[in-house]
């Protein structure tokens, strides 16, 4: 914001405050309305890219679009990252599959810490590179208390005498986040991933202090991706571009999943540390490995229900 | 009553067409025969092994020296790890002698290279179980297609197969608070 700009939202503080002190009859109200519609109006439509857009502030939650609705939503996305980044993207919005529910293994005995998966995810999902879904936590062998866990170690791995536990969105089947949310702008689909509607998410964070696993990220600035590496598959309720101020999660990579793909960070991954699956599926890998390792959640004691399940081998 | 007999007769050339189509697709499908106990179609290795076939300087059994020694003049590059610490364990372990194209396994079964699972399962049982069932190794392809199962030497050097250590990428630093650095 220019100290110009500071200098009129000040001056029309003022103005406020002094109105707001007076007293107000119901004509001089209603022409007093008439004036801030038609001056916000105004400027609505003539800085469009600065200013919030009418069509974003008055879009209606995304249980509630028709397809119609989605078009045009999924147009002017796309246009506003033509205009900001000048990438044409495509954004799509897969439903959730019928009798699929996902859940994801990892083998703690296979992942050396290399972070190839932290890197492919920030790239899949249009994440500012300062952070990542993925935080790999570095622990003594023999130990498992994520609190002592090394987020920043370097160099060569694994280490003598350490093993490597990645942390995600868990993907709960009781998510504290989702019932922290005083608007519902996350919820849990039906094939169990825990998404977030970013248009009409608010931003104030409920969600992530419920959250007993880190999994979810505020976007305290506009997040800064470079243009050339943008993602253009993109899904409305995965990894399409995020503005300031909303949260964001992992999602398994939904816009890939829900197309019989597997997440990026699986793909990465080049231990084969990390399986993915439809666990009602018998046949699936993932059931296979539920049903024969000594799989185990993390914080099981909260309740939580995780679908991303650990195992050594 | 005859448009329905007509309708009927239709839908019969309809269904027999399509089972005579689904014939004809097998026949052409026809693939070497595969492991039963395997989920799905092992990735083959040959494709990517056409660069240096060995035929190309060991021509017979002559040229195959089966007697362990310190190799000067070509594979340098192969640790043979096999041989590290077993000095009885030399080229013909797992190669055909005389036969360059072929595998060999311990009951002198010649197999292709497209089934070394066969030969590493040998010796790794445990290992040999969890891939069969698609518990070791990395997934590819589709998780809800056909299943595409990596063969051994995708991801390990047959010479040399212990996974080697990394470079861990950087992890972001962090976040710092910059609000009262005004």
């Amino acid at each position: 914001m220019s100290t110009k700009e500071i200098k009129a939202n000040t001056r029309a503080g003022m103005l406020v405050e002094k109105k707001l002190k007076a007293k107000v009859s119901r004509r001089q109200f209603l022409k007093g309305l008439a004036a801030v519609t038609a001056t916000a109006t105004a400027t609505g439509s003539s800085s469009t890219a600065k200013a919030f857009l009418w069509e974003e502030y008055f879009q209606k939650h995304y249980k509630n679009l028709t397809p119609e609705d989605k078009q045009k939503v999924f147009a002017r996305i796309e246009n506003e990252t033509k205009k900001k980044y000048g990438v044409d993207v495509k954004v799509s919005d897969p439903p959730p599959l019928k009798g699929v529910k996902f859940a994801y293994g990892l083998n703690l005995t296979k992942c050396n810490g290399n972070r190839l998966c932290v890197a492919a995810c920030q790239k899949e999902n249009n994440l500012d590179r300062s952070f990542g879904y993925i935080k790999v936590l570095e622990i003594d062998k023999g130990t498992i208390n994520l609190e002592k866990g090394n987020r920043y170690y370097e160099g060569t791995v694994p280490k003598e005498g350490k093993f490597y536990l990645p942390i995600q969105c868990n993907q709960c089947e009781q998510p504290p986040c989702t019932r922290a949310c005083p608007i519902q702008a996350t919820w849990k689909e039906p094939d169990g991933i825990v998404v977030v509607d970013y248009d009409w998410c608010i931003g104030c964070r409920y969600c992530q202090a419920a959250c007993p696993y880190e999994a979810r990220h505020f976007n305290f600035h506009t997040p800064e991706i470079p243009a050339e590496e943008i993602n253009p598959n993109q899904s409305y309720l995965s990894n399409r571009i995020r503005k300031r101020g909303v949260i964001e999660k992992c999602t398994f990579c939904l816009h890939r999943t829900r197309n019989g793909k597997f997440p990026a960070c699986l793909e990465a991954c080049p231990t084969g540390a990390r399986k993915f699956g439809n666990i009602l599926d018998t046949n699936s890998d993932i059931y296979y490995i539920m049903k024969h390792k000594n799989v185990f959640v993390l914080k099981e004691d909260l309740n939580t229900i995780p679908q991303f399940f650990y195992y050594f081998d | 009553m005859t448009n329905r007999r007509k309708k009927i007769w239709l839908l019969l050339l309809f269904l027999s067409t399509l089972f005579t189509l689904k014939a004809r697709g097998q026949i052409t499908e026809t693939k070497p025969t595969h492991d039963p106990a395997l989920l799905g179609e092992v990735i083959e290795q040959i494709p990517k092994m056409q660069m240096y076939p060995c035929t190309d300087c060991h021509s017979g059994p002559a040229d195959f020296n089966t007697t362990p020694r310190k190799l000067t003049q070509e594979h340098l590059e192969k640790k043979i790890h096999f041989g590290k610490n077993e000095p009885e364990k030399w080229c013909q372990t797992c190669h055909d002698e005389g036969n360059y194209l072929k595998m060999r396994l311990i009951s002198g079964k010649e197999i292709s290279f497209n089934q070394t699972y066969l030969l590493c399962g040998e010796c790794h049982g445990d290992v040999y179980q969890n891939w069969l069932r698609n518990a070791h190794g990395k997934q590819v392809g589709f998780w809800n297609g056909p299943r595409q199962i990596n063969a051994c030497p995708a991801c390990h050097d047959p010479h040399d197969p212990k996974f080697k250590p990394l470079k861990a990428l950087k992890m972001p630093p962090p976040p710092v608070n910059n609000f009262w650095s005004l």
